[in-house]
């Protein structure tokens, strides 16, 4: 929200230091997630029921973890763009 | 059925809390930023708070899934004592520890289910599989419980004020008569009724708990209803489950209890007899109601249905109304899993013809003088009076319960034409009293060994 009193001025570092966070985010959920294949991947001895419930619970919670990764990426493009960029105070869209 | 090994799923969950704090770091470090701090809002403040929310619920659940994953893990590993299995059945894990549940009847003897709280020792009655000792006390325990809360219920009733004639009058009325009646004036049970019920239950309760030849198979405290056998009923070769009528459940169980023990008596070898307490109507004005008998029906189903595989016979017996909902467990059953229906004294079964009923051998009886003759065939005649004659509840499809099953165009078989010596019975309550024929007849057609089931050999009295 521009406010008339302000006047707006380019905050550069503050929009690096938005884009470092987030792509440092990125990374850190993939690697998780990584991760987290990886064990499904790894346990070979579990069948039954209970391991159907695992399965389904990781299936859903990886696709959730893609969300977050998907929501990243769409900040990212945006920063990229520089369709945001960060005044003092201010933030300001196309 | 393969179980897991318990290191393999701790070395699953191991890492999960490292995870779930890379995504909590991840989470603070867009939301402290100073400059996102700063901002005072703006579409993409909104996705990075999206992002933020994201890494957060992520963590969460994934520490939510880590936690079942250890509490599998430590059930697995402690497997090994009844006890310490319990959690195994609570998470529904198929193990082989789970065969202390089957076969390992040794340890299964150390349970003490009075040490158990409600939760677990419910989540243990809910399993299919307990050898029958251990489910009787399981179930005993269950029903021990229940009774002791009981007794505070029938302390808090209050005192009745007696029976109105309305009340009287009520009974004779269709459920759905009530119903409509019921903003005008209370017609339900007096309080002095309710608490003769709570006492009887009560009663009824400590004699199956006095009784140690009983094997309580289950008991659900919503009805009240309860499920008791005489002999073995995962080995038998033959099963017969009993219906009773109207008025019969936990509350009045002397009855269908010597019933029961008098089949039982006739043919004992090989053979289990189950009482199947279900919460029947009340009284014959809410006998027209096909509600209950459609619930215990499919209750007895599913009762059926859960036992062990076995090449056993199985017949169904229902009395009065318990015809009705025998019938109805009859076809909900899975196919194949009865082999004959037996209806005494049928006001009707819900069906027009034993073309609906899959099963291969429905028998049908009715005592001279038996009255339940007027109520056969009740709402057929109601809805062949001229519109507005009759109460709109009674033109109701699912009032009254059908066609009279002796009728011979219903097609069962007469059980009286079963060759039989002893008592011929009158009326509507001995069908199965000891010494009468129609027992024995029941006990002919339970035991499987009618050479030609199809014509049977002479016709008979009774």
């Amino acid at each position: 929200m521009l406010t008339l009193h302000q006047q707006p001025t380019h905050d550069a570092a503050s929009t690096q230091e938005l884009r470092a966070a987030v792509v440092n985010a990125r990374a850190q959920v993939r690697d998780v997630l990584d991760a987290r294949e990886r064990t499904r991947a790894a346990i070979d001895s579990w069948r039954g029921p209970h391991r159907d419930r695992y399965e389904a619970d990781t299936t859903a919670l990886l696709g959730s973890g893609r969300a977050v990764v998907a929501t990243i990426d769409a900040l990212l493009l945006a920063l990229d763009q520089e369709l945001v960029v960060v005044r003092s105070g201010v933030e300001v869209g196309p | 059925m393969t179980g897991a090994d318990p290191a393999e799923l701790d070395r699953a969950a191991r890492d999960g809390p490292a995870q779930a704090w890379t995504l909590d770091h991840a989470a603070r470090g867009l939301d402290h930023l100073d400059g996102v701090r700063r901002w005072r809002g703006g579409r993409h403040l909104a996705l990075v708070a999206e992002v933020v929310t994201g890494l957060r619920r992520l963590g969460e659940r994934f520490a939510a899934l880590d936690a079942w994953v250890e509490q599998v893990a430590a059930a697995l590993r402690d497997a090994d004592t009844p006890t310490a299995a319990l959690p195994l059945l609570e998470l529904g894990v198929e193990h082989p520890a789970s065969h202390l549940v089957t076969a390992g009847a040794v340890r299964w003897q150390e349970l003490r289910p009075g040490l158990l709280d409600d939760h677990r020792l419910d989540a243990l009655a809910a399993t299919a599989r307990l050898p029958a000792p251990v489910r009787d006390r399981v179930q005993r325990e269950r029903l021990a419980r229940w009774v002791s809360r009981l007794d505070d219920r029938v302390a808090a009733v209050p005192e009745a004020p007696g029976w109105s004639p309305l009340d009287r009058l009520a009974t004779w009325v269709d459920q759905r008569l009530l119903e409509l009646l019921a903003p005008v004036v209370d017609l339900h049970d007096s309080p002095a009724e309710q608490t003769a019920r709570l006492r009887a239950e009560v009663d009824g309760v400590r004699r199956v708990l006095a009784e140690p030849g009983l094997a309580v198979l289950s008991f659900d405290p919503g009805g009240p209803s309860v499920r008791i056998a005489l002999g073995d009923v995962d080995t038998a070769g033959r099963l017969v489950v009993l219906l009773p009528g109207t008025a019969t459940g936990l509350h009045a169980i002397d009855e269908p209890l010597v019933d029961a023990t008098a089949l039982h008596r006739l043919l004992q070898h090989d053979t289990a007899v189950v009482l199947d307490l279900y919460a029947a109507p009340s009284d014959l004005g809410r006998a027209a109601d096909r509600v209950p008998g459609r619930d215990a029906g499919a209750a007895t189903a599913a009762f059926l249905a859960a036992l062990p595989p076995s090449t056993r016979r199985v017949t169904l017996v229902g009395h009065s109304y318990g015809a009705f909902t025998a019938a109805h467990a009859a076809r909900v059953a899975p196919s194949g899993t009865v082999d004959a229906l037996v209806l005494l004294g049928a006001p009707g079964v819900g069906v027009a013809t034993t073309a609906e009923l899959p099963v291969p051998e429905v028998w049908a009886d009715r005592a001279p003088g038996d009255p339940i003759g007027v109520v056969a065939d009740l709402d057929e005649h109601l809805r062949r009076l001229p519109p507005g004659w009759v109460p709109a509840p009674l033109t109701d499809p699912l009032a009254g319960l059908g066609p009279d099953p002796t009728d011979p165009e219903f097609g069962a078989r007469p059980l009286s034409a079963l060759p039989a010596g002893g008592e011929v019975l009158r009326g509507h309550l001995d069908y199965l009293t000891a010494g009468t024929a129609t027992l024995q007849r029941v006990a002919t057609v339970v035991s499987g060994t009618l050479p030609t089931p199809d014509r049977p050999t002479s016709a008979g009295g009774a």
